[in-house]
Order: C-alpha cells, then sequence, then structure tokens
C-alpha cells in the first residue's frame, strides 16, 4: 500500500520536480542530462509498476489513497491493466524525444517545458480522483499554448487557447455540474469525486447521462476527431517539435474516454454509438483523403494522426473485446510511430531548414539509415505483418466485424490510403535523384548527414518496440484487463444485436 | 518417427529462416558500416538452404499422410475474447508443389545475384528484400488461413515495390515502384474484404475448416462475393487488365529479382490465391466466368501489346501476362490442376528467360551468326505501311498505346481524386486561417528562452 502511494507518486512528481529545480543560468548546461536522467527514472520506475501489477495484481487494479479528503477531494491514485502499459510507453517516448530531438531545438527551457507536459500527463493516468484528474488534463496543454506565445506563434497559440478551452471547459463544467448535482441530492457522500466509487454507484444511482455527454465532447476534442481536428496540423506544423511529441505521448483522449466515460455512463456509450462510429470512419477517411494531397511533412504527419483518431474511435464503438483493445493498443502504436517519424522529419528539418517535399528528393544517398529507419516506421505505421500495426488493425477490424460489415471495409480502405500516403512521402523525400517532383527551388544536399547514433537508436528502438507488440503482443493485451469491468457492464442487455442494445438501454435512463 | 513433433516444428519452419536472415543482415548493417558481399552471400544460401529442407520435409510430410491435406496448428499469435489468431500451415498439393518452386528458385536466384550484383552500392539491400520476400512467399503459400496468407501477401507486396524501385536514384523505377504500390495495395482490399466476409460467412479463415463447412453452406450469394474479392486481389499481384501496367515499368529493377519476381513468383501469387480458393470458386460459376473473361481479355490484349513492344524485358513481361492470364482461364473453366501445372512450368522457363534477357543481344547475334547471314531477311520483316489494312493499323495503334487503360485511369480516377484532395486542403487551411485569427506565423523567430 504504502509502496504503491510512494511509486505512483514519483511517477509524475519526479519530472515536476526536475523542472522546477532546474532553474537559474548556472545549470543550463546541466539540464538535459538532469532531464534524461529524471526520463530514465520515471521509465524504470513505471516499468517496475508493470512488473508489480502484473505479478501482484495480475493487472488488476492496484491503488493507494491519501487520507485527508478537503472539500470532497482526496489524493486517490491507482495502476490498473491500461495504464500500466501506458506509463513506461509515454515515458519511454518523452526519453526518446528527449535523446533524439535536435539539440539546438532542445533549450533548456524547451526542456523544463518538456518534464512538466511530462508531469502532467503522468498525473493524467494515475489519478482515480475526477478533480484532481480534470486540473491535470486542463493543465496538460498549458506549457504547449506558453510555449507557442513566448515563440510569437500567435495564430497557433490562439488556435490551442481555442482547444484548450474546448477540451477543458466540458470536464470543468462536468466536475462543477457533478458538485451542484450532489449537493441537490443531499446525500452524504464524503468522496463525489472518487472514480472508483462513482462507477461502483453507477449500478444504483446513474448519474444523467448529459453530463457523460460534457466528458466525452472534451475527449473528443482532445483526440482531434473530425470535426474537432483543426488544432491538429497547426500545432504539427508550427509548434516546437520536441514539446509537441510529448504533448502527444499519451493517446490522452482515448484515455479519458475509456476511464471515464465507459465505466461511469455505459448506457450514454451505447445510446451514442451509432454516432461515434460513422464519426470515426469520416474521421479516418478524411485525415486519409487530406494527408494525401500535404507537401510539407509536418502536416502530412498531422493527418496522418487525425485519420488514425478514425480508427480508435471506430474501434471502441465497436464495444466488444476485440474492438475495444484493438483500439487501445492502436492507441499506443499510433503514438510511438507519430514519434518516430517526427523525430526523423525533425531531424530533415534541422540539417535541411525545410520539410517541403517539393524540395527534398534523393536523400538515401547520403542517408540509407534514416531513409530505411522512416521506410520500417511508415510500414509499421499503416500495420504490415508483424508489427504492432497489423495486430491492432486486425483486432479492430475484427471487432467491427459482427455488426459494422461496411466499418470494417471502410477501415480497410482507409489503411490502403495511408500506405500510400506515407510511401509516397518517402519516394519524394528519399529516392529519386532529387527535384524531379515539380515547384520550388531544390535544397540540394551532396553532404546530408546521416542519423546521428543517438538518433539511431531511438529509431532503432522504437522500432523494435512495434516488432516485439507485432510479434508478442500478449503482455500488451492486459490494455483490456481494466476497460473489461467497464465493457461488460455495456455489453449485458444484449450483445447478439446492437439496435436492441440500444432500446434496451433507453429505458433504463428515462427516470 | 516421421510423426515427431521435431520434424514438425522444423518442417514449418519454411517461412522462419529467411525471415532470420534477413534480420541477421539487418542487424548486421546496424552494427558495421557495411558487412562483406561474403558474409550476406554466407546467410542468404544457408536460411535458403534451410528453407528449401524445411519445405522438402513438408512435402515428405504430406506425402506420407497419403497426400491428404495436412492441417498443422501449431500456437495461437494472440487471443482477444473469441477471437484468435492462429499460427497453422496448410499442405496439400498446390501449396507443397508452389513451396517447392518457390524455394529452389530463390535459392537459385540468390546463386546468380551474388555474381550480378558484385559491388552494387544496393548488394546487402537487394539480399536483405530478396530474403523477406522469401518468407513472405512461403508465408504465403504455405499459411494454413487467408489471415496468414494476407500476411505473407503485404509482405510480397511491400518488397515487391522496394525491389521496383531498387535503382533508386534513377526518376523512372521509382515512379514504376509507387505504381506498383498504389495498384497493390488497392487491389489488397479485395482480398481483405474477402477475408473479412468470410469470417461472417464461416466464422472462421482457416482453410481446413472453409474446406469442411462449404459443403453444406452453398446457398446465397456469399460465394461469388467472396470469390469476386479475391479476383480483385489477384488481378493486381498477377497483373491482369485493367491494373496491369505496372508490370512492363516493374523492368527496371535488377535482372534477378525480375527474374525471381515477375518472371518467377510473385506475378504468380494471384492464380496460386484462386488455386487455394478453388473450393471456394467452385461454389460460384458467377465469379468463375469473370475469372474466365478477365484472364481471356488480357491473354489476348497482352499478347498483342507484347508484339509490338520494342524491348527485349518489356516484350517478356507482356507475354507473362499473356499467360498468367490463360491460367485465370483455367481456373475459370474449373481445372485446377491444369492451372497448378501451368503455373509450374511456366515459372521455370519465364525464370530462366528474364536471367537471359540481358544477353538478348548477344543471343541474337550468336544466332546470327550461326545462320551464317541469311537469317536476317527470316528475323525481320519489314511490313509497308500501304499494305497493311486499316483494321491491322487500328489494332496497331491500340497495342502500342496499351489499349490507353493507363491513361484512362490517370484521367479519371487518380487526378480528380487528387483534386478533390487538394481542394478540401485549401478549404481546411482557409478555416484554420480565420480560427488563428488570420495571423501570419512569426517564421524562424526561434526560441525566445
Amino acid at each position: 500500500m504504502q509502496t504503491d502511494l510512494w511509486l505512483m507518486t514519483l511517477i509524475w512528481a519526479l519530472p515536476l520536480g526536475t523542472a522546477l529545480l532546474a532553474r537559474g543560468r548556472w545549470l543550463d548546461r546541466a539540464v538535459r542530462p538532469a532531464a534524461i536522467g529524471t526520463a530514465l527514472m520515471v521509465v524504470l520506475l513505471s516499468l517496475w509498476a508493470f512488473v508489480r501489477e502484473g505479478s501482484d495484481h495480475a493487472f488488476a487494479r492496484s491503488e493507494a489513497v491519501w487520507a485527508p479528503v478537503v472539500l470532497g477531494i482526496r489524493y486517490h491514485v491507482g495502476i490498473d491493466g491500461l495504464t500500466s502499459v501506458l506509463l513506461p510507453v509515454s515515458a519511454g517516448i518523452i526519453l526518446a524525444v528527449l535523446i533524439a530531438a535536435p539539440r539546438r531545438v532542445l533549450k533548456s527551457g524547451v526542456i523544463r517545458q518538456i518534464l512538466l507536459t511530462e508531469s502532467l500527463l503522468l498525473g493524467v493516468l494515475v489519478s482515480l480522483d475526477l478533480s484532481i484528474l480534470t486540473l491535470f488534463w486542463v493543465a496538460s496543454l498549458l506549457p504547449l499554448l506558453f510555449d507557442l506565445r513566448r515563440r510569437g506563434e500567435y495564430g497557433a497559440a490562439r488556435m490551442m487557447m481555442i482547444v484548450g478551452t474546448a477540451s477543458s471547459l466540458p470536464m470543468v463544467l462536468f466536475v462543477g455540474l457533478l458538485t451542484v448535482l450532489r449537493a441537490k441530492s443531499g446525500a452524504a457522500v464524503q468522496t463525489p469525486y472518487d472514480l472508483v466509487a462513482l462507477a461502483q454507484r453507477q449500478l444504483t444511482d446513474p448519474l444523467p447521462s448529459w453530463l457523460g455527454g460534457l466528458a466525452m465532447v472534451g475527449a473528443l476534442v482532445r483526440m482531434g476527431c473530425f470535426p474537432l481536428h483543426f488544432w491538429i496540423v497547426p500545432l504539427s506544423e508550427r509548434g516546437p517539435a520536441p514539446l509537441v511529441l510529448t504533448a502527444f505521448a499519451t493517446p490522452l483522449g482515448m484515455f479519458l474516454m475509456t476511464r471515464v466515460t465507459m465505466p461511469l455512463f455505459p448506457e450514454l456509450f451505447t445510446a451514442a454509438m451509432p454516432i461515434l462510429l460513422p464519426l470515426g470512419l469520416l474521421t479516418a477517411t478524411y485525415g486519409a483523403i487530406l494527408a494525401m494531397a500535404q507537401y510539407d511533412l509536418r502536416r502530412m504527419l498531422g493527418y496522418f494522426w487525425i485519420s488514425q483518431q478514425g480508427f480508435l474511435l471506430a474501434g471502441i464503438a465497436a464495444m466488444n473485446a476485440p474492438g475495444v483493445s484493438g483500439a487501445l493498443i492502436h492507441a499506443i502504436g499510433t503514438v510511438v510511430v507519430r514519434t518516430g517519424l517526427a523525430l526523423l522529419i525533425g531531424g530533415i528539418d534541422a540539417r535541411m531548414g525545410t520539410t517541403d517535399v517539393r524540395r527534398l528528393g534523393g536523400l538515401v544517398r547520403t542517408a540509407p539509415r534514416m531513409a530505411t529507419g522512416f521506410l520500417l516506421l511508415a510500414m509499421a505505421a499503416v500495420g504490415s505483418p508483424g508489427t504492432l500495426g497489423f495486430v491492432s488493425e486486425d483486432l479492430i477490424v475484427q471487432g467491427l466485424l459482427d455488426h459494422h460489415s461496411i466499418a470494417a471495409v471502410t477501415v480497410l480502405v482507409t489503411t490502403a490510403l495511408n500506405g500510400i500516403v506515407l510511401f509516397l512521402a518517402f519516394q519524394r523525400v528519399f529516392l529519386g535523384d532529387g527535384g524531379t517532383f515539380g515547384a520550388g527551388p531544390l535544397v540540394s544536399s551532396p553532404q546530408f548527414p546521416d542519423l546521428l547514433p543517438r538518433e539511431r537508436w531511438v529509431a532503432v528502438a522504437l522500432f523494435g518496440l512495434l516488432l516485439a507488440g507485432g510479434l508478442l503482443p500478449a503482455p500488451l493485451l492486459a490494455v483490456r484487463t481494466s476497460v473489461v469491468d467497464a465493457l461488460h457492464g455495456i455489453e449485458m442487455p444484449g450483445l447478439a444485436d446492437p439496435q436492441h442494445e440500444v432500446h434496451a438501454a433507453e429505458p433504463a435512463h428515462a427516470p | 518417427m516421421i510423426q515427431s513433433p521435431l520434424i514438425w516444428t522444423f518442417a514449418a519452419l519454411g517461412p522462419g529462416w529467411p525471415a532470420m536472415g534477413a534480420v541477421l543482415i539487418g542487424a548486421l548493417t546496424l552494427l558495421q558500416q557495411r558487412p562483406r558481399e561474403s558474409q550476406v552471400v554466407a546467410i542468404a544460401q544457408w536460411t535458403l538452404l534451410l528453407t528449401l529442407g524445411s519445405v522438402l520435409t513438408g512435402a515428405v510430410l504430406w506425402l506420407s499422410h497419403g497426400q491428404q491435406p495436412v492441417d498443422l496448428r501449431l500456437f495461437d499469435i494472440y487471443r482477444s475474447g473469441d477471437y484468435a489468431l492462429e499460427l497453422r500451415l496448410y499442405l496439400d498439393l498446390s501449396s507443397v508443389v508452389v513451396a517447392t518452386v518457390a524455394a529452389v528458385l530463390i535459392l537459385a536466384t540468390s546463386r546468380f545475384a551474388q555474381r550480378y550484383l558484385h559491388r552494387e552500392p544496393g548488394f546487402n539491400r537487394f539480399y536483405a528484400l530478396m530474403l523477406t520476400f522469401a518468407a513472405g512467399v512461403l508465408l504465403l503459400v504455405l499459411g494454413g488461413s487467408y489471415d496468414l496468407l494476407l500476411a505473407g501477401w503485404e509482405v510480397v507486396g511491400w518488397t515487391s515495390v522496394l525491389l521496383v524501385g531498387f535503382f533508386q536514384e534513377r526518376p523512372g523505377p521509382v515512379r514504376a515502384a509507387l505504381r506498383v504500390l498504389v495498384t497493390y495495395r488497392l487491389c489488397d482490399i479485395g482480398l481483405l474484404v474477402s477475408a473479412v466476409a468470410l469470417h461472417r460467412w464461416l466464422h472462421s479463415t482457416a482453410f481446413a475448416d472453409i474446406f469442411a463447412h462449404l459443403p453444406q453452406s452453398t446457398h446465397g450469394a456469399m460465394p461469388m462475393f467472396i470469390g469476386l474479392g479475391l479476383l480483385v486481389a489477384a488481378m493486381g499481384k498477377s497483373a491482369q487488365i485493367p491494373v496491369g501496367g505496372w508490370l512492363p515499368r516493374a523492368m527496371e529493377g535488377p535482372t534477378a529479382s525480375s527474374a525471381v519476381f515477375y518472371g518467377g513468383l510473385s506475378v504468380h501469387m494471384g492464380v496460386y490465391l484462386l488455386l487455394r480458393s478453388a473450393p471456394l470458386l467452385a461454389h460460384s460459376p458467377g465469379a468463375r466466368l469473370c475469372v474466365l473473361v478477365i484472364g481471356a481479355v488480357t491473354a489476348v490484349m497482352a499478347a498483342l501489346s507484347g508484339q509490338v513492344s520494342a524491348d527485349a524485358k518489356s516484350a517478356v513481361a507482356y507475354a507473362t501476362i499473356s499467360q498468367v492470364g490463360l491460367m485465370f482461364v483455367e481456373i475459370g473453366l474449373n481445372l485446377p490442376r491444369l492451372a497448378l501445372l501451368h503455373l509450374t512450368a511456366h515459372s521455370l522457363l519465364r525464370y530462366y528467360q528474364f536471367l537471359r534477357t540481358p544477353s538478348a543481344l548477344q543471343d541474337a547475334l550468336q544466332r546470327r551468326r550461326a545462320m551464317a547471314g541469311g537469317g536476317d531477311s527470316a528475323s525481320v520483316r519489314a511490313v509497308k505501311v500501304g499494305q497493311t489494312s486499316s483494321f491491322q493499323r487500328f489494332l496497331y495503334r491500340l497495342a502500342i498505346e496499351r489499349f490507353a487503360i493507363e491513361a484512362a485511369l490517370d484521367r479519371w480516377i487518380a487526378r480528380p481524386m487528387l483534386a478533390a484532395a487538394r481542394a478540401l486542403g485549401r478549404r481546411e487551411d482557409a478555416l484554420v486561417a480565420w480560427l488563428s485569427g488570420n495571423q501570419q506565423p512569426a517564421k524562424d523567430k526561434g526560441d525566445a528562452d
């Protein structure tokens, strides 16, 4: 119990501590090593948590509570199957960013922001108290926003403001209204924000569905689902690459969906499925089509990300074990793929000063390793056999298969389009004689340097992770265990017929 | 003795050996700047020999089973809910024969390329890709379910694309590679959809289960639908009209890979897919009719285009397409045994012919010398335009323009789609600019820290 509490607290508090302490001009040189050390510690701690979870609790929830209750808020943290996988992956990604990002971009200020963001993200993952979770959630976009302001990217900053508001306000409202509702009902509940307690009470004393709608909107904005996706691309293009990567190190929207919306509002979830599924498919297709039209690699990657979010949404909307576990695994895989590709693209940017494919070409001649890395990650991204993407896409399709064959086919078509998009980018940047593809002055590169050792090993590690996940996916399926309870709550009414499920669910929340 | 699990495991490792070889070469490349050619060749030869051993062991096991199909279940790769992806192999006449041919041809290619590509910058890359391709082909051929076949199919597709674009610095091969990729990926949707439909219909994609369940469930349009999906996939891989334009363009790759991919193996995989699914197609005369028509039309058109090709490799490529079209016809007529025989003979012959194409000029000169000058007028025949009928001229023009299929696809499908995507993108950019207050981003202002 005590170990759990310390472990889970250290995971989010350690980066926060380093971010706050590593101040002052004389420390500037030491910031990067200190940050890498901290990130490494967090990775090790979360790996320890993963192993502990697996052996001690078999991926059931392990939780720790720190006693004082102030205004109904209690410091309650926990790790379950989902977070036990998400924590090491997210921490590992941030470590990878700190190691591999170009040093020119990685100034001490940015490093501190990265650590701050890491702390807030991991805080969201471990919180089991709704109010604390919301606090972390709202704060997690702020470092990026301030950084954009400071760099004079006012357009992108304004966009972030809109998004930050659109994803935070519903959550804040959610917590506020929950408080009001509890006060009105007059029931003496000691900890009204405790997620575990809320999930248990949901059976006897369900919350109104519209309240869950707020959390769902917040999550959808954060995922970047159509038509709430506008912020992803400008941010990918304009934001400081390492910090943006950090902000995307955890599939946070997806996480909120499975942590709050599904267990607390199963009926809402069932009712919203007829909207979520088409929305997911639309997002997937829209992202893939727009990615095809892009000339800038970072913009292309942004649309690719949007397209993948559509897959996730479609997967959870399937509301069965393969669909949901496929979506969760796909969320993790997408984050890894995106990080790898974005680091390589950042490397191109740092070397050439542009990421416009019309001005690039033939880089493979001097940078074969970079080309190979890009290609392998791209293949993993579109579910090439043997990688994690194959497993997750296979599961998503299997999940959709029984009741939504058309949706399964749409997912397949979109995957094909995504493959074309990424290969097109690879071909334009790395192959050819350079400059065969049209407009703009070509950036000539007789001495384009190949990957540095630290970049190379990070790329290898990320691809290795995807490969290991693809060949031995069984441990990763642990992510599902926490969601399964919530899922059973939904699946009970009638698994065979989704229409029936919706109707069966309606009378339940009518009163 | 022959049934011992050790032997079964060895037989099942057929696709595993070349995969290990490819990983080994990849690891060597990562650790050293450039591994020596002899190391790479040694790895390739040994893994391919082991592969051949595994395949032959599988053949012996199949024979010892009285030539009955063997469904070898190994283990679950993963499982979620009711769904599990199993690793299982299926050995029957077609898979054993095609796997043996594949193992032999790839081993021969490895020998051939050792000298042919000596000191070529992409030597190691070629070997890594060829081993990956071998793993893909053997998984495709030996895999016991459509899921595994699909995995192998994808690997074959990716490696083909990369080998077509092997000479990366020339724009031609690179553009050809893109065309191959687009064709493959779009046609692969057919196979995916069929697998999905099979799951839904018979709740399994394992061949053994499907073939066992088929006789009881022949009703409905399902076999037709699945058959058509498989046909689309097979058309892409086997370069049938109207998606066959990639094959003649794929010839700029190294001769060794042209031979093993487009002469010997890759191009026949579509036929193999249909052969594999023959019991399924037997239930759907409609799908078989489509296979027959596509094959027949392709055979005629490709034969005509091949006649007017000006270079040796293109001519051979069209001849290949034409023969594969005939195999489609045989499958359409429900003659799988004949198609299998045709496939085997054709892949061996064509493989050799492709390997000889770089020496075509020399061969021709030798022939001419042997005929002591008298051969010229017999082999080269000039036809005056005035002497041809208008129908002949029309046909000639069509053939040399390759029946304008690619131009039509570009004009009516590819370009409108890209234009629509660009238009959508502009809309979105305008909206984003409006949302961000039309602020021009401060370029390269740098970090203010």
